[in-house]
């Protein structure tokens, strides 16, 4: 195993395992300067048009950047903005403008100014009927082609796990003893919804769902989520269901 | 319910079967461009769709198929371990003996696709991938998926870990990965998908006669076991009396201490 495939191959074993976005980041981060990356982007996109505003998941290094991008609109004329519809694997800037840079030398001569020579770009589907965008950028042109697997596969799963971990993060301490994502979706499991069906009500993923309800049955100390809503319900957590 | 069909009651299943070989060669030949698999005139096919197979289909409300997968046990031929066992890290848990089950040929159609349901349905085919290899004695499933999948995957309530490194191939990125498949992972699944029992069932001849047919057979087995819901509490006095105490409580307001201001001013 090569020194790259090693610092890989332990990203991919343990960035499961992480349980803070901060951690997962760190980690992320010393694996792709093995690669020779040394900033990032991960975004949330609903569209591919300057108002789609993007959610900001996790970056590095990429401020300065993101806020000229947006600023001057480039989403709208980023030829990369088409790979990332029709894309099915990853992609470097040096495809993109090797296939059409008609028109857009400005953004490119613009990125190359802020110390992004080149980038590898993942694209994913999103929980809620979104794409996720990550954009790995290094100050080199030059990218190994035979490291394009890996870097990928490296990508995809911190991108996933990423998207998760910001849910998770995003929520709130509760009034009482349960937060208040806990609180959300133990009601909505009283109401017999499934892990989908809550995802799709809060905006969030079923396994971000799947991870409130599980830390619910933790802290009332119960087996099942019936047991919970009852627990939660009986305590006052929950209001009780009407009919 | 997902259907489980095994060598006993493949009789049972002759259309759906013809079927899901077609929607193989179209969903991986036509639609991945996977162009090296077996195709003839009778769909997909390769050499582990033997006796050892295990067939999990999801059918809609007409019994055509909406999703498919297929289990095997490794024992007798695995793919990850035989054809790339590079893709298996050393550590990795075994992929190949009675511990393990693997999956493979994982689908869901164009129409369902279309008819955009998400994935429960694909969770509910893993969900009964992962009974039947609990049944058999196993402790994980394996299987290879690929990298553009790797999401939506690991969206579903399981703890999904790669095996080793992913290797290239002609149609993207491939990795390994395996899955517990023990009583408390089936039992978190299938909180998830709101199942209070098995997801997959093995329909028996008996069982069409008595129900007449497939969807006849999903209305008795899907009552026993969609996950009881809690019951909404009657409109009652007693019940609203109730819900009152509790948003009282849920504000800080405590019922006593209304109950004591109301009988001072009612002394006042």
């Amino acid at each position: 195993m090569s020194t790259i495939e090693g610092l890989s191959w332990a990203f991919l074993s343990e960035a499961p395992e992480h349980r803070s976005l901060p951690v997962l980041e760190a980690h992320f981060r010393r694996t792709l300067e093995a690669f020779g990356f040394d900033r990032y982007c991960c975004t949330r996109l609903s569209g591919l048009r300057a108002s789609d505003t993007p959610t900001i998941v996790s970056r590095h290094g990429f401020e300065t950047w993101d806020r000229r991008y947006w600023a001057e609109r480039y989403i709208e004329q980023d030829p990369c903005s088409s790979w990332i519809a029709t894309s099915r694997t990853g992609f470097t800037w040096t495809d993109v403008r090797e296939a059409d840079s008609r028109g857009t030398e400005t953004m490119w001569k613009e990125a190359l100014a802020e110390g992004l020579a080149n980038a590898f770009v993942v694209q994913m589907p999103g929980p809620v009927s979104e794409k996720i965008v990550l954009r790995m950028t290094s100050p080199l042109t030059s990218f190994r082609g035979e490291h394009r697997p890996l870097l990928e596969s490296v990508g995809v799963v911190f991108a996933t796990l990423a998207v998760r971990l910001h849910e998770q993060a995003a929520d709130r301490p509760g009034p009482g003893l349960l937060s208040q994502r806990e609180t959300e979706c133990l009601q909505w499991v009283g109401l017999g919804k499934t892990d989908w069906e809550i995802g799709a009500i809060l905006d969030i993923s079923p396994k971000t769902v799947n991870h409130h309800v599980e830390s619910a049955k933790r802290k009332l100390d119960v087996a099942t989520r019936l047991q919970a809503v009852t627990a939660a319900m009986s305590r006052g957590l929950i209001p009780p269901i009407l009919g | 319910m997902i259907h489980i069909i095994t060598a006993q009651n493949r009789h049972l299943y002759a259309e759906q079967l013809a079927d899901m070989f077609q929607f193989r060669r179209v969903h991986f030949v036509e639609e991945n461009g996977w162009a090296d698999l077996t195709v003839d005139e009778a769909g997909e096919r390769d050499a582990f769709d033997d006796e050892h197979a295990v067939y999990l289909l999801g059918l809609d409300p007409q019994d055509r198929i909406e999703v498919g997968l297929r289990v095997r046990p490794p024992t007798v031929g695995c793919i990850l371990a035989d054809a790339y066992p590079h893709m298996v890290a050393p550590g990795a848990p075994p992929v190949k003996g009675p511990e393990a089950w693997e999956m493979s040929r994982i689908f869901s159609t164009h129409a369902y696709r279309r008819a955009r349901r998400g994935g429960r349905r694909v969770a509910e085919a893993f969900l009964a991938a992962m009974e039947t290899a609990h049944a058999a004695g196993a402790a994980r499933l394996v299987g290879m998926v690929d990298m553009k999948l790797y999401p939506l995957a690991s969206n579903i309530a399981w703890d999904l870990r790669l095996t080793g490194l992913p290797t290239p191939y002609p149609y993207g990125v491939m990795v390994g990965v395996h899955a517990a498949a023990g009583a408390e992972e089936i039992s978190r699944l299938r909180e998830s998908l709101g199942l209070a029992g098995p997801a997959g069932y093995e329909v028996e001849a008996q069982d069409l006669a008595a129900c007449g047919s497939f969807q006849g057979v999903e209305a008795r087995f899907g009552r026993t076991v969609r996950a009881p819901r809690v019951e909404p509490l009657p409109e009652s006095a007693a019940s609203i009396a109730a819900a009152a105490a509790a948003y009282a409580y849920h504000d800080g307001r405590r019922p006593e201490r209304e109950a004591a201001d109301q009988m001072r001013w009612a002394a006042e």
